[in-house]
């Protein structure tokens, strides 16, 4: 009988646990079916961002270079100061390329950890799912990937984008900011993780 | 007629200013005694210089500029200043790394790979590289400047280099550019400019 209480508690409780990112906000029916995001979307610009990774407490400094190729294809490279490649991967159509990985991060917990940022902080097309009202500026977009979602916060007045929150179900996992945007390029970029001590902070610099 | 022998005469003029001719053996005996002698000279080098990242997908090569500071027997400063800052210090087996503020020390004395970079660093920069066993040397010239090839033998060190190359001034025997191609082509190049040899370097320089 105990047991039978505790169950219906806590399927009564379930509807509650959702993502806890648009935990009440106000919905609205938004007429945009789609949001694209800007920022690494000029398949004339190289994006090129001084780098500096924080991982377990280890601190890797270098340059992350962004390329669009073509529709939903980015090329994603990470060198260190001196030049040598980190790691160099494809992004196409949700599938990952590794054309080239140091040996010591060849894991796939690794790979897919990076795979998953790098997907929030590029993927161009998003369709949105369901729209909200986030305090008084700003505009949240909901987009499924897969078993995920994305969450775009846009500043109401400018249409900027300012934030991509990337969740499971019932967690938020990835926090990733864009501060100073000139030109449609966020000149500065942090990537926070919620459940792992890794934080990416990305500075532009010009190369065009 | 005329300008076809006009286009044939251009085209074969191209052709030999850029073609690398391979040394004589007597060639590389001479080459090589005046590298050596140059090095044998040498207490200090400083230099400014510009390195170029090509990677294929980027319209434009990524450029850095810095400066370098070398003293004997094996004190090496990397410093980056533009577009970041940023400075690499090899010293009693040790990196010194600065960037931009954030200071830290990377321990290469038991790492072999570190060792056998730092060792190819340092003799590139005072361009004596031909007493090792370490790579497959050829040897070739063009119209102003001598051009070594260096391929590695170590496998670890081929998986992100595929070659080295040192570029030798015809008129004075100095490295004037070093380039490491990797695997995929893509390539690092670095182009020194106002090179002084044997100024006065304090060891306080080698500090970080």
């Amino acid at each position: 009988m105990r047991f039978l209480i505790i169950s219906v508690f806590f399927i009564l409780l379930f509807p509650s646990c959702g993502i806890p990112t648009i935990k009440g906000l106000p919905e609205y029916n938004s007429t945009l079916t789609e949001f694209s995001n800007p920022y690494f979307s000029d398949i004339n610009i190289d994006y090129v961002y001084k780098a500096k990774i924080n991982a377990y407490d280890h601190v890797f400094g270098g340059m992350l270079i962004i390329k669009k190729i073509k529709n939903d294809n980015h090329r994603i490279v990470f060198t260190t100061n001196f030049g040598n490649k980190i790691f160099d991967f494809e992004l196409l159509n949700g599938d990952l390329k590794t054309h080239y990985i140091m040996e010591k991060l060849n894991r796939n917990i690794i790979i897919n950890t990076l795979k998953h940022d790098f997907e929030t902080l590029t993927q161009e097309h998003n369709k949105i799912h369901r729209a909200f009202k986030k305090e008084q500026q700003y505009l949240m977009y909901q987009s499924k990937t897969k078993n995920r979602y994305n969450h775009y916060i846009i500043l109401d007045a400018t249409r900027e984008l300012a934030e991509i929150i990337h969740t499971s179900k019932t967690k938020e996992k990835i926090i990733i900011k864009f501060d100073d945007i000139q030109d449609s390029i966020a000149t500065s970029i942090s990537i926070q993780h919620k459940k792992s001590p890794i934080k990416i902070e990305l500075d532009f610099l010009n190369n065009n | 007629m005329r300008n076809s022998l006009i286009l044939l005469f251009l085209f074969l003029g191209c052709q030999f200013s850029f073609s690398q001719e391979p040394l004589s053996e007597n060639e590389i005996k001479t080459f090589k005694q005046n590298v050596i002698a140059l090095d044998s000279t040498t207490k200090t080098i400083v230099s400014d210089f510009i390195q170029y990242k090509h990677l294929s997908f980027l319209d434009n090569d990524i450029e850095t500029i810095g400066k370098l500071v070398f003293k004997m027997p094996d004190l090496v400063k990397w410093e980056y200043t533009s577009p970041y800052k940023y400075s690499v210090i090899f010293k009693d087996d040790k990196l010194l790394i600065n960037d931009d503020g954030d200071k830290s020390n990377i321990d290469i004395g038991s790492n072999k790979m570190f060792k056998s970079l730092n060792n190819i660093i340092t003799n590139s920069v005072k361009g004596n590289m031909f007493n090792t066993n370490e790579f497959a040397i050829s040897y070739f010239k063009t119209k102003d400047h001598f051009l070594i090839k260096f391929v590695p033998k170590n496998e670890s060190l081929l998986k992100f280099i595929a070659l080295f190359e040192l570029t030798f001034s015809k008129k004075t025997y100095d490295v004037v550019a070093v380039k490491m191609i990797e695997p995929s082509q893509d390539y690092t190049k670095i182009v020194f400019k106002n090179k002084t040899r044997n100024t006065m370097v304090n060891d306080e320089v080698f500090n970080n």
